[in-house]
């Protein structure tokens, strides 16, 4: 199968981007590992808001999506082709695609052992909170009244995305099942989207807040559940707890085969391979409407490299008049030209790649023979791109 | 060629990246600058590089302006807008006395640093040595070095308190400070850099390394003063150490604020012009979901003037608010 774009991830991030490039009338296949779109959305919908607004959202744009092919339980295998012309192994089928934009988000994983403790049945990560309020009303019921306490910048320091979460989810079980909620982290993660009000919210519903200034929280198993120590004011406070909730390890979910690394792409959305953009949570620590806004930024990006990729306008060389001088391999900038044999015209003399050309006439202004000339760009055309008449 | 052209305000980061990325899907763009120059407030930084990539982000715009040497835009610095009628689609807006027909208009006028003159009893305008962040830089980069060797940083000056309006976290100055912080000590290795802050917003993988470093080279406390008076040894400030909750009082030579980003002081007047709402804190009202998107239909927001941002995060949302025009320009026409 052919498509123009191919995303990869079909959470916030990959639904934003798919959508933004089906508005701009490209054929976009949207390909996840899970059954349906929506990714944290659909699997944990308090994760990144209050449920009811996630639900909206995903519903929004899943009626947005209209005619666009979404490719459930797929997940990328291997990668192949340059960019404009990549092939895409997925576990099911392959496709042909021009770029591609990966928005495969986190691996999270909770590890007890980080915060010396050891799994148990009252030992929740954030996700398995975030499911389990999503779950039908008796889970929210069991949990009614209950002593909570969320350790947070354990596994996962400084995770804006997973303080945003604790944020949300502890209103959440403030709000729903009146449960008795502490906090503990290193510090209030309040750059985002309103958080600094869902904090201030939060704390107004009743939620304490200990922060590890000098001493850190020390969590130890205790009558069946947990005992947290905090230090306020030099001095020690113990606050038992039924039911713990962690933080998790992330990992940016990036499918080897692609090439592309993180380290560069931490301001851009681009990669450094030409075709292959990052968006959302795999290439930036983002919450929300973070995550939304990547999207479209990664659409933006992606539609601009297929417009350079579009209009068939390629540098064609005439062997034949060709002086072998060596002056388009040196100006070409996107190292599409070398000098290789002939066979048409029995000679060595310049050949260009047409896969990596992308038509800029820097090559056909400068040959010294007049003899490369960009095909299916008439000057006509040049003028009346100019707006200039012959 | 009205469903071709689009009209930008601003041309900081946000609204060059965004002017940028339509000028290459095909649109007829035109920016409209206050000032004479082009690069907004970003441009006046500089790279805080120590011995290795902080990721601040100030290299963007220096690509940003390399790019725009190769793109056909239009620049009107030294222009306002001055009047905007007709609808999404056929915009007529009267910029310099020339009208533009446009099919769309991205707002990306950006923002004011908080007044530093509001917070009295930090002594700013009054005492010798008490200066903003931004202001240090640019001494900074006039003079080489800081002559002071107790250096003081006081966060959230203007930020994150319902009761001045500003109930939301300013999210670039902990990471300014921070990366200044170090880059000052890596040039003058005997300063001494104290930060006094609430929560360090240290979150972003941009800032991968610079939380570790600075809780190694500077000295971070919690707790921001409300007073700074002139003593004996330099500037001296009282605080409450949150650890272990008693009173001290410190001196230092130079006492920074890291001022906070505000609404600009005529949002109100632009939103009137453009017939957009604001939000509860001044800044420019965005769809619920739809940050890029202004509360009237072929208006969009990017960058500072919508909600406080960095300089990567601006050029990003520029970038999104042009895929939304190019993506509505489609709707509009039917294409």
């Amino acid at each position: 199968m052919k498509v123009e774009v191919t995303v990869a991830g079909a959470g916030p991030s990959g639904l934003s981007c798919a959508l933004a490039l089906a508005g701009l009338g490209r054929r976009v296949a949207l390909v996840d590992d899970g059954p349906a779109p929506g990714g944290t959305l659909r699997v944990c919908p308090g994760y990144l808001g209050p449920a009811g607004a996630s639900a909206q959202l995903l519903a929004t744009m899943q009626e947005s999506l209209g005619p666009l092919e979404f490719m459930a339980g797929e997940t990328l295998r291997d990668l192949t082709g340059g960019p404009g012309d990549y092939r895409l192994q997925l576990t099911g089928r392959q496709l042909e695609t021009r770029a591609l934009v990966l928005a495969t988000g986190l691996d999270l994983v909770v590890q007890p052992a980080d915060h010396g403790l050891t799994p148990g049945y009252n030992l929740l990560s954030l996700t398995a909170l975030a499911g389990l309020l999503a779950s039908p009303a008796q889970a929210v019921a069991r949990l009614r009244g209950r002593r909570v306490a969320f350790r947070l910048d354990v596994s996962a320091p400084d995770s804006r995305r997973q303080h945003a979460a604790a944020l949300h989810l502890a209103a959440a079980l403030r709000r729903d099942s009146a449960a008795e909620v502490f906090w503990f982290g290193r510090d209030l993660k309040v750059a985002g989207d309103g958080l600094d009000e869902l904090y201030r919210e939060t704390r107004d519903l009743g939620v304490t807040f200990f922060k590890d200034t000098g001493r850190p929280v020390v969590a130890t198993p205790h009558a069946g559940g947990y005992q947290l120590q905090a230090w306020v004011d030099e001095l020690p406070v113990v606050v038992p707890a039924e039911l713990m909730v962690v933080d998790e390890r992330q990992t940016p979910r990036l499918p080897v085969a692609t090439g592309p690394g993180r380290s560069s792409v931490r301001l851009q959305q681009r990669s450094p391979r030409p075709g292959i953009f990052l968006a959302g949570s795999v290439r930036a620590d983002l919450e929300l409407a973070g995550c939304l806004a990547d999207g479209r930024a990664a659409a933006a990006s992606a539609e601009i490299f297929l417009r350079s990729l579009t209009g068939e306008v390629r540098a064609e060389v005439d062997a034949a008049n060709c002086a072998r001088c060596l002056t388009c391999v040196r100006l070409c900038a996107h190292q599409a030209i070398a000098v290789a044999f002939s066979r048409e015209s029995g000679r060595d003399a310049a050949q260009v790649d047409p896969r990596a050309c992308r038509g800029c006439g820097v090559c056909a202004a400068a040959c010294p023979a007049v003899a490369i000339k960009l095909v299916a760009c008439p000057d006509e055309e040049i003028f009346r791109r100019l707006g200039v008449t012959a | 060629m009205t469903d071709r052209g689009v009209l930008v305000l601003g041309g900081g980061v946000a609204g060059l990246a965004a002017a940028l990325s339509l000028a290459c899907m095909g649109f007829e763009v035109t920016v409209v600058e206050r000032e004479r120059a082009l690069g907004g407030r970003a441009a006046g930084y500089a790279c805080k590089a120590t011995d290795r990539c902080l990721h601040c982000g100030v290299c963007l715009v220096s690509d940003l302006q390399d790019e725009l040497a190769s793109a056909t835009v239009n620049l009107r610095t030294g222009a306002v807008l001055e009047e905007l009628a007709g609808q999404a689609g056929d915009f007529r807006a009267t910029v310099a006395g020339t009208v533009l027909k446009v099919g769309a208009v991205v707002v990306a006028t950006g923002m004011d640093p908080a007044p530093a003159t509001g917070w009295p009893d930090l002594g700013y305008g009054r005492r010798e040595g008490v200066l903003t962040a931004s202001e240090l830089e640019s001494r900074l980069r006039r003079e080489g070095v800081v002559d002071a060797r107790r250096v003081a940083f006081v966060q959230c000056v203007g930020s994150r308190n319902p009761a001045w309006g500003r109930g939301y976290c300013s999210e670039v100055c902990c990471p300014y400070a921070l990366r200044l912080g170090l880059s000052l000590i890596a040039q003058q290795p005997g300063l001494e850099v104290t930060v006094f802050y609430n929560d360090l917003q240290t979150g972003g993988s941009d800032l991968a390394g610079v939380y570790e470093q600075a809780g190694r080279k500077l000295r971070l406390l919690q707790g921001v003063p409300a007073r700074a008076e002139a003593g004996p040894d330099g500037i001296e400030v009282r605080y409450e150490s949150v650890p272990d909750a008693v009173l001290r009082r410190e001196s230092f030579d130079l006492l920074v604020l890291s001022t906070g980003i505000w609404p600009r002081a005529d949002a109100a007047a632009l939103a009137r012009l453009l017939g957009i709402n604001l939000d509860a804190s001044g800044f420019y009202a965005a769809r619920p979901g739809e940050s890029w998107r202004s509360s009237r239909p072929g208006i969009y927001l990017a960058g500072c003037c919508q909600k406080p941002r960095g300089i990567a995060a601006s050029v990003a949302h520029g970038r999104a608010a042009a895929a939304a025009v190019a993506a509505g320009r489609l709707e509009v026409t039917g294409v």
